[in-house]
């Protein structure tokens, strides 16, 4: 159980961190995105 | 090949050249400022606009210096100018050609826009409007309206009409607008005192026509008044000042929309040049003959009945407005900051919408597709340059300076109307007037036109496009947005308000401010907020996971290093309970008590005691007192660890201490049976055999842990042993009723004990019975627990052979040989067994097994005497000849 624990954790906090480092940039595209179509009036 | 860089022979020479490089020429409007016509640049095919600037507003050409300053102005929602075409008094600009109509077309035709559009025509025309105030030459439009302002098929807007742009800084020569419902309250001020100084100075004549004047266009380098190349409006100008009138000419007036005869008043048409100090609209500072006022006849002329709704836009530079010649005052006049003017149709009906060329509103009949010097020019004021095919409003003037114009069945500009427009024209100035000495009271003189006054406008033109609704003049209380369209953007309405204050300094200090509002405004829409919350919950998710895999980690980490440590202790209790006490402590130092995963957890504690108890098992007695102590240390709470500890300080000599351990044993409720334990370990050291056998059968009767019977069966053992030979009966009768009560794991050391015991009592005693004892016991330890080492089997062999049972000896020996192989004590105890038996030839071969095993073990090995015996005996053997061979 604790080995389930302790590699499952681990690979929870990789694949969370890597995630959120390629969310990151992309979210902040995405929100300049939304801006400039909100500036162009297509919303 | 730019107009500006050639010379010319002469005017045909100019003209030809102009027609070279355009084609497809036709007018398309003209007024005050001059004649607009549409082109085709010959070589780039592109669309453009051609402006005339009219021969006696060439003056107002300025420097080359500024042309260029112009033509370098690059943004998206401004349009270019490409180049400049002189030649003594004929000047011609050419910019690009934009399509679409101005919002005061649209707001004329009843168009309504939407909110979203309008903020980001908003958005847009900050962005230009911040490009043009931080431009090298800081310039200022101050004239924005919805006139001035396209809507391309694009959607998106074009800032036009730069006609009254404010160069600032340097020695930018300065021309200001004012349109009534646009201009700000420093504009207003700025007009008044303008018209109170042209008022004190008498107007310069009018430079005679065709000749080059100061700062006119054959001098287009160096000097000369001009308020935007291209742009020039012609009421804006006129180089040397001072105000022209005539009676056969009145486009002279600086309004040129003919401000007519009937405005050949002091008041109001005048001309000013002055040269201005970089953007200080202060008139009263520096006073000097270059300033172009546009004032020069800015003059509004309220209808007939005095409405003061229409939208008039003077350009200060004698933009007039004529009331329509019904004097009904419903109809639109729009002016061109250039003098645009509307003239009422002949008929008197004021229903059609008459649209000046001056303004580029109208349209004039085609020419022959060139330019040539013979063009009419209609009207004054031909201020924009925009083909906006205007609506089709008839193109209708008559200029009545005397050019060939068309004239329409419109009424002559100046016929009739002169008293009434004299009148309400006055009236309408003197109520300006009032308002801005008002103004003035309240602000000084001082106001700057800068580019707040851009804000004020801007915005005020949005609040028109937004609301459809004119705003209030500087000097009167504006409805608010929110009041006018309760269901706009809280944050935009903001916005607009903050830009249509009043006083300057309650404005946004810049456009950059502005805009950066604006941009916030789109951070506050719904779906960017909805974005944001997606993000931010797919964010926190992400951080939960994160978090959560930390704590799973971390716990799994500690499940593992006491999984780890419960598997490891339990081998070191092994090896305890078997009596491998140096393996145990070897072990315990290696993998837990070194290890320094485990250090400082309270779960090591058990392996110090652990290791205490192994050094006291193995007489080192004082590292078995730090052991205890360090176990204490990390866990306190045990009571058992504080009995042992008592012991081993009891062996260690220090009584006194164990005694206080055995009290704090007590404190932490220790039970009795174990109390007892350390009772008789302190009174076995002092030799208080009867006390410490009492203690110790008390501790057998009362316990029933395993461990503290083993314990205290093996202490009594000790102490009963005290008692001599005779005590022998007594301690087998212990011995084996503790052997009852013990569970299989807990036999091995009482099965050990019970071996030697029976063993020595059976020697002694001469009865084989408790040989056979002892071969019973040795066959449970090697047999049953598995637990037998060398020494076992050895003696199991010994005890056989003592009980004459050699050949079970003999298969033991053997057996422990597959066990323990090439072990030359097994073939030396054979040798033995052999020789008792005796079997002189398996002795022979067992003998010479072992001294080949014997010799064969590490140099330095202690010297074993039964060998040296066995040496002996086998040469007696040999000697005897009981050897065959």
């Amino acid at each position: 159980m604790g080995d389930y624990l302790f590699f499952g954790g681990l690979a929870g906090m990789a694949a969370s961190a890597v995630l959120t480092l390629i969310l990151l940039p992309l979210f902040r595209w995405q929100r300049k995105r939304k801006l400039a179509k909100i500036e162009r009036g297509e919303e | 090949m730019s107009g500006n860089e050639e010379t010319y022979r002469s005017k045909k020479d100019f003209f030809d050249k102009l027609n070279e490089s355009y084609d497809q020429i036709k007018q398309i409007s003209s007024g005050g400022g001059g004649i607009i016509y549409q082109g085709v640049h010959k070589r780039l095919g592109q669309k453009v606009v051609l402006k005339k600037i009219r021969s006696d507003k060439v003056s107002i050409i300025g420097s080359e210096r500024e042309m260029k300053i112009l033509m370098s102005l690059k943004h998206t929602y401004l349009p270019r100018i490409y180049d400049f075409w002189h030649y003594e008094d004929e000047v011609y600009t050419v910019m690009e050609f934009i399509e679409g109509k101005s919002f005061q077309e649209l707001l004329d035709a009843g168009r309504t826009f939407k909110e979203k559009d309008v903020i980001r025509w908003t958005r847009q025309l900050a962005e230009v409007l911040e490009y043009l105030h931080n431009s090298e030459q800081h310039i200022i439009h101050s004239d924005i309206k919805p006139a001035n302002l396209m809507l391309t098929p694009r959607g998106d807007i074009c800032l036009i009409d730069f006609n009254v742009s404010l160069l600032q800084g340097g020695e930018a020569n300065m021309t200001i607008g004012y349109s009534e419902y646009y201009a700000p309250v420093e504009q207003l001020i700025w007009v008044e005192l303008a018209r109170q100084k042209a008022i004190a100075q008498p107007a310069a004549k009018k430079p005679a026509e065709g000749t080059a004047k100061a700062g006119s266009a054959g001098s287009l380098t160096g000097g000369g008044n001009f308020s935007g190349a291209g742009f020039s409006r012609p009421e804006m100008v006129r180089s040397g000042g001072g105000r022209t009138q005539s009676s056969e000419d009145a486009t002279e007036v600086s309004g040129d929309t003919d401000m007519g005869d009937g405005y050949a008043d002091d008041d109001d048409t005048y001309v000013e040049n002055r040269r201005g100090d970089g953007g200080e609209t202060d008139i009263g500072g520096t006073e000097n003959e270059d300033v172009t006022e546009v004032m020069s006849g800015g003059v509004r002329h309220p209808a007939a009945s005095g409405d003061a709704d229409e939208e008039d836009t003077e350009v200060m530079s004698g933009g007039v407005r004529r009331p329509a010649a019904s004097g009904d005052a419903d109809e639109e006049d729009t002016e061109v900051m250039s003098g645009g003017v509307k003239r009422p149709v002949a008929s008197g009906d004021a229903d059609e919408e008459d649209t000046e060329i001056s303004s580029g509103y109208g349209k004039r009949p085609g020419t022959s597709g060139k330019i040539d010097d013979e063009e009419t020019e209609v009207g004054s004021g031909g201020g924009r340059t925009y083909a906006a095919e205007s609506s089709g409003r008839t193109a209708a003037v008559k200029n009545s300076g005397g050019a060939t114009a068309q004239s329409v069945s419109q009424t002559p500009r100046r016929t009739g109307r002169t008293q009434t427009t004299q009148q309400t024209g006055t009236n309408i100035r003197e109520f300006r007037s009032q308002k801005a000495r008002e103004m003035m009271e309240i602000y000084g003189k001082k106001l700057k036109v800068d580019e707040r006054s851009d804000i004020y406008s801007a915005c005020a033109t949005m609040y028109h496009i937004l609301t459809g609704k004119r705003p209030a003049p500087c000097y009167m209380s504006l409805e608010p947005v929110e009041t006018v369209m309760p269901s706009v953007n809280d944050a935009f309405a903001q916005i607009l308000t903050r830009g249509l204050q009043q006083d300057p300094k309650k404005r946004y200090k810049n456009v950059s401010q502005m805009l950066k509002a604006l941009r916030k405004l789109a951070k506050l829409t719904k779906s960017y907020k909805r974005l944001l919350h997606r993000q931010d919950f797919v964010l926190i998710l992400m951080l939960i996971v994160f978090l959560g895999s930390a704590g799973a980690t971390y716990i799994g980490w500690g499940m593992r290093n006491d999984g780890a440590l419960g598997e490891k202790l339990a081998v070191a209790q092994e090896d305890y309970a078997a009596g491998e006490y140096q393996e145990g402590l070897d072990y315990l130092e290696q993998n837990i008590l070194k290890n320094p995963l485990y250090q400082n957890s309270a779960q090591i504690s058990e392996g110090h005691y652990l290791a205490a108890g192994c050094y006291l098992e193995l007489g080192e007695i004082s590292e078995a007192v730090e052991e205890y102590q360090r176990a204490i240390f990390l866990d306190n709470t045990q009571p058992a660890y504080y009995r042992d500890y008592g012991i081993a300080l009891a062996r260690s000599g220090n009584l006194q201490q164990a005694r206080e351990a055995l009290l704090q044993a007590q404190a932490r409720g220790l039970e009795s049976s174990s109390l007892k334990l350390l009772e008789g370990e302190i009174a076995g050291l002092e030799e208080d055999y009867q006390g410490a056998e009492a203690a110790f059968r008390e501790c057998l009767e009362e316990t029933g842990d395993a461990s503290i019977i083993l314990r205290a069966a093996l202490k009594l053992d000790e102490v009963l042993a005290e008692g001599g030979d005779q005590a022998y009966p007594e301690r087998i009768a212990a011995l084996e009723e503790a052997r009852e009560r013990l569970p299989k794991e807990n036999l091995l050391l009482l099965l050990q004990r019970m071996t030697q015991v029976y063993g020595d009592y059976g020697q002694l005693s001469g009865d084989a019975s408790y040989t056979e004892k002892a071969v019973d016991a040795l066959t449970v330890i090697i047999d049953d627990l598995k637990r037998g080492t060398m020494v076992e089997w050895l003696d199991k062999a010994v005890y056989l052979q003592s009980l004459g049972r050699f050949d079970e000896a003999e298969e033991c020996l053997l057996e422990a040989d597959g066990i323990y192989s090439d072990n030359y004590l097994i073939y030396k105890r054979l040798a033995f067994l052999e020789l008792e038996v005796p079997d002189y030839e398996k002795f022979d071969t067992y003998f010479k097994k072992c001294d080949e095993l014997y010799q064969k073990r590490p140099s330095g090995a202690e010297q074993d005497m039964e060998m040296e015996y066995l040496y002996q005996i086998y040469e007696e053997v040999v000697i005897n000849g009981w050897l065959e061979g």
